[in-house]
């Protein structure tokens, strides 16, 4: 193989300046998900439908974008029957290729279910999504026998940097607009313990900090939970109760404390 | 010595005085109008130079009789500059920006997908900008000298990363309201053959520094239109042809995306910061009036609007102070209750 020459390098460039722009343009990541796969049949032409695995932080599986009905099912089918070249590429490998759907024994069930749909050749590849605690894969599928060549393979290499890019950003972006909406209720929150027990912002973090911890439950949870009850005690808190059973009270943590 | 080309050798008071202000810190702030890779060189030939305090003059003749040491020299001149501006000075400084070898277009474009990853994967703007100033020379050929103008409202207090001519030339453009990144930002690409001489933006071609000759202004597309402009300058005048536009624009493409993604982003994260901060007051107003937090809230975003001072400013004043400003005081004690 040559390299490619100065004019081919630049409409190779182009070409994936323009893809990168598509992908970035979603800022949420199911729209996100949704172009990578649309895009890479376009970016690979030897592909004919194409699905994203996603591995989450709790190992579960999912297949959270496919191009059609039939590129979920492929995929899918991996997670039913554990087994499947998507699975190894989010747990082990950065480039899985099937050349022969029908005479493929790596995967002796996954392999001929997929070939019965009508798949013939497959190429996955991994999915870097960084500073994410996930895994994904793209699984490119071909209804022709050995229809990925190394051209192929190599764009595809590419394109899946584009789409870790652009997956990794509006992950990032949806968990800001996520802490955004948390950090309001538990600033409610420490508003009211500085205020009913005189604190610094920092000690009434830690309060909350500390009773999550103790109690394992959600930081969110308890904001909430002291939140609403600094309404529902508009006439003052009971007078029998210590401050302190009475602020386990306000975070809903009254039910294994009191008899 | 003859005077070959009369807006070179222009030497205006006024792109004196420019020339000094933009190099009040030597040698960091001179050595950033030359390529990265002769910048410690200049440095330490800076270094010598003001130590020894010698005299432009001298420095001028050393730099005529040509030595081995061809660049040191060079940048001898061109720190004389900053000493003393004369027209031979600035035709020295001209032949010295002007790139003397044909530039590679397939390395330049070969570099791409390296400047490109490191874009992508920057997260805040101050990375992008860096990224953007650092890649921008390996990936265009033929510019010696780049900045990002960035819209007024994302350029306030921003940390400077682009080389101090281009950043000098940015902060002519925005103090006159005239010149290529200013129309840029309307989404148009602007080309100039030669800024000092191009009458489109007339005060600006007075005032620019004479040994800023080619320019170009790309701008920076994000999701609601031009945010910024790609700023690239050469010494030398027609330095830009349709091969190195082509790639200003591919590389620009890629910037833009980065610097939209980190936009959005810093926006984001102020946004963490407020909800929290505004989160605490309410809560502090909560328990102080023993009122629903949500009530508490409104007050707090009701005085805001009354008062025309933003909500996290009086957050952040309930916060640190522990006293509840007069008007948020009077609005929940005379708010109408419906329940008695």
């Amino acid at each position: 193989m040559s390299s490619p020459s100065s004019p081919q390098r630049q409409e190779i460039a182009r070409l994936f300046a323009g893809l990168a722009a598509q992908l970035q343009a979603e800022h949420h990541e199911q729209p996100t998900l949704d172009r990578i796969v649309e895009l890479a049949l376009q970016a690979i032409d030897a592909a004919d439908h194409c699905a994203i695995t996603v591995r989450n932080s709790d190992n579960q599986v999912t297949t959270p974008a496919a191009t059609d009905p039939l590129a979920a099912k492929v995929a899918a089918l991996e997670d039913e029957l554990d087994e499947g070249p998507c699975l190894d590429t989010v747990w082990e490998f950065d480039i899985v290729t099937v050349t022969d759907m029908e005479h493929e024994n790596r995967w002796p069930i996954w392999a001929p279910a997929a070939s019965r749909l009508g798949i013939r050749s497959m190429l996955g590849v991994r999915l870097d999504i960084t500073g994410q605690p996930v895994v994904a894969s793209l699984n490119l599928f071909a209804t022709r026998l050995s229809a990925f060549d190394p051209t192929d393979i190599a764009i595809a290499g590419i394109y899946a940097r584009h789409a870790s890019n652009a997956l990794a950003a509006a992950r990032y972006e949806e968990g800001l607009r996520a802490a955004a909406r948390s950090r309001q209720i538990i600033g409610v929150a420490e508003g009211i313990l500085m205020q009913r027990f005189g604190l610094t912002l920092d000690q009434s973090f830690e309060l909350l900090r500390r009773y999550s911890l103790t109690y394992n439950v959600k930081l969110r949870v308890l904001a909430d939970n002291l939140a609403r009850s600094g309404g529902l005690s508009a006439g003052g808190p009971a007078t029998s109760d210590t401050p302190a059973t009475g602020l386990e009270h306000a975070l809903g943590l009254e039910k294994d404390t009191c008899d | 010595m003859t005077n070959q080309n009369g807006s070179v050798l222009r030497s205006s008071p006024s792109a004196r005085s420019l020339i000094e202000q933009a190099t009040i810190a030597p040698p960091r702030a001179i050595a950033n109008w030359f390529p990265v890779s002769e910048r410690n060189k200049v440095r330490s030939a800076i270094g010598t130079l003001t130590s020894s305090q010698a005299r432009s003059t001298d420095l001028g003749r050393l730099t005529l009789g040509s030595s081995p040491e061809k660049i040191i020299s060079d940048v001898q001149v061109s720190a004389t500059v900053v000493l003393r501006l004369n027209e031979r000075e600035c035709r020295l400084l001209w032949r010295l920006t002007a790139p003397s070898e044909q530039a590679d277009v397939g390395a330049a474009f070969g570099a791409l997908p390296a400047v490109a990853l490191r874009l992508a994967t920057s997260r805040s703007v101050d990375e992008v900008l860096a990224a953007t100033v650092d890649g921008v020379r390996t990936c265009v050929p033929s510019v010696v000298f780049a900045d990002v103008y960035l819209r007024d409202r994302h350029a306030a207090d921003r940390r400077q990363f682009g080389d101090t001519p281009a950043q000098h030339l940015n902060q002519l453009q925005r103090g006159l309201r005239e010149g290529p990144a200013v129309d840029a930002l309307a989404g148009r690409e602007i080309w100039s053959t030669d800024l000092p001489n191009d009458l489109r933006w007339p005060r600006l071609a007075t005032v620019i520094p004479t040994f800023l000759r080619a320019g170009m202004a790309i701008p920076l597309h994000g999701a609601h239109g031009p945010m910024a402009a790609l700023v690239l300058v050469s010494g030398r005048a027609h330095a830009f042809d349709a091969t190195v536009q082509r790639a200003a624009r591919l590389f620009a493409l890629h910037a833009g995306l980065a610097l939209d993604r980190a936009i959005t982003e810093e926006a984001l994260r102020r946004a963490v910061d407020i909800r929290s901060a505004v989160g605490t007051a309410t809560g502090v107003l909560a328990e102080r009036y023993r009122i629903d937090a949500d009530v508490a809230y409104a007050a707090l975003r009701r005085a805001s609007q009354d008062s025309n001072v933003k909500i996290i400013e009086l957050a952040e004043e309930i916060v640190n102070t522990r006293q509840i400003p007069r008007l948020i005081d009077d609005l929940i004690r005379n708010r109408p209750t419906t329940s008695g």
